[in-house]
């Protein structure tokens, strides 16, 4: 009884993981499945709903905070809810959770995607979130970060006995006095100044920018651009600024910032992009601003959007 | 047929006209008996502020009739485990929305840092890979991309990543 409970659930986990794919399209066959046994109906919705339920959740969290991995996998859920909740306190009131805890350890801080956040570190450092992004951190060495995806924008207390540090892949950027935006791209990692100046250390090249100062550190070497020193943060106020930048970088910046996956067509590759972009306008008009202002097709595939050549006409 | 055009959303509606009679047949199947035809008008409803063409009209309503049906469902389990709780007196204070409303935000916190830490405690690319798909809206397909894996690795992530949330035992490796 038990052991036919089980399999149950496994087929309808089965079903689940492949009618939750967007691509799904074997609704004759799970319909099938569904209808061969009572129990099969029963077991799928059950699991179905309390899947969603949990996707539902994990959507609403306006910050993701990760808790650290500590051992012992039977004690983590009730640590790991007094992790939360200590990490919220530490987000929310700076420094303090860093100066009462006794044994150092690893964290991490993790916004949803489309929700930006601001950190102030224990040195007084402030850091700005975008959307999906992780920062994990040890409160060991405050001073030392990485950056393990996303966008962030950091404004450093500089501390000349002190480098400020931020870990991106392979790629190792050391504070001069700063102000800088760091982001992770598909094919590398992104440095803009926006004041002081910021090494950097990656695989195949080093270099030093100062404020205006842009670089995309490859695994070719690094490619570099400039722009104003203003317009480094302004993604936090929703504008993006380019000159002569890949339409590819461009939609993931965009993606980012619109909260939804955007993809370009091949036959757009060599495209470049100059100008500025706003991404708080109304999502309705979103669509019809970017495809004037980038001379693209913006087609709407449902779980994102795909950019291509306009058509001749 | 995988080279038709995209349908703009008229189109949308006029695709929705035709296949009404097996929304309302695939809704039945889906076990929600005579609440069928409300489940495929709410679906209809939603249309109205769909925008932008659809890529296969066909697939994309059935999707639409299923997330419809789920959550009726979830609906209607929530509201059986309420009515369980509340049916002792005890339980039903004066200011019962008032608290009804914090007993749900609770339970919503609850659930969040239980599916975090199930999350974390799976670790990546696990987690990752479920984030992307679920949270992102991502195709395995593109994921598989992504993260430079077979379309097999990216289900059998995926697999291990709804047996942790949903606490399955047997799906642990």
């Amino acid at each position: 009884m038990t052991i036919s409970e089980r399999n149950v659930d496994r087929e309808a986990l089965d079903w689940l993981v492949q009618v939750n794919d967007p691509g799904f399209d074997q609704w004759d066959a799970w319909d099938a499945w569904m209808a061969a046994d009572g129990r099969n109906a029963e077991a799928y919705w059950r699991l179905a709903g309390a899947e969603a339920d949990a996707v539902e959740a994990l959507k609403s969290a306006p910050v993701r905070i990760v808790a650290p991995r500590p051992g012992g996998i039977g004690r983590l859920p009730r640590r790991s809810l007094a992790a939360v909740a200590a990490a919220l306190a530490a987000v929310a009131i700076g420094g303090v959770w860093f100066a009462n805890s006794q044994r150092a350890q690893p964290w991490t801080v993790e916004t949803a995607p489309g929700e930006q956040h601001t950190l102030t570190l224990a040195d007084g450092s402030v850091v700005s979130l975008d959307g999906d992004t992780r920062l994990a951190m040890d409160r060991r060495k405050p001073r030392d970060v990485r950056l393990e995806g996303g966008r962030a924008l950091f404004t450093v207390v500089h501390d000349d006995a002190h480098p400020f540090v931020v870990v991106v892949g392979q790629t190792t950027l050391t504070d001069l006095g700063t102000v800088f935006d760091v982001t992770q791209l598909q094919d590398g990692v992104r440095v803009s100044v926006s004041e002081g100046s910021v090494r950097v250390d990656a695989p195949a090249d080093t270099a030093t920018l100062n404020p205006g100062d842009s670089v995309i550190a490859t695994p070719r070497g690094l490619d570099r651009r400039t722009l104003s020193p203003d317009d480094v943060a302004a993604w936090r106020e929703g504008r993006l600024t380019y000159a002569d930048e890949a339409l590819g970088v461009v939609a993931q910046d965009l993606a980012r910032a619109l909260n939804r996956p955007i993809t370009v067509s091949p036959a757009l590759s060599g495209r470049r992009f100059s100008g500025s972009l706003t991404t708080r306008a109304a999502p309705e008009d979103q669509r019809g601003r970017l495809s004037r202002l980038l001379d693209v097709s913006v087609v709407d595939e449902g779980a994102g959007w795909r950019l291509e050549p306009r058509p001749a006409s | 047929m995988s080279g038709s055009p995209d349908i703009p959303a008229a189109g949308l509606k006029a695709v929705f006209n035709e296949m009404r009679p097996a929304l309302i047949r695939r809704a039945q199947a889906m076990g929600v008996g005579g609440d069928a035809e409300d489940v495929v008008q709410d679906v209809w409803l939603k249309l109205q502020t769909t925008n932008g063409p659809v890529a296969s009209p066909h697939a994309y309503l059935l999707r639409m009739v299923y997330t419809a049906v789920l959550d009726r469902k979830r609906g209607a389990r929530r509201a059986a485990a309420r009515d369980a709780e509340w049916a002792t007196p005890a339980n039903l204070p004066q200011d019962s929305i008032a608290s009804a409303e914090a007993e749900r935000r609770l339970m919503a916190v609850q659930l969040l840092a239980k599916v975090e830490a199930r999350l974390s405690d799976l670790g990546d690319p696990a987690a990752a890979i479920f984030r992307r798909h679920r949270i992102d809206g991502l195709t395995q397909r593109r994921i598989a991309e992504e993260f430079g894996m077979g379309l097999s690795t990216v289900e059998k992530h995926l697999r291990r990543a709804y047996a942790a949330i949903l606490d399955l035992e047997g799906d642990r490796p």
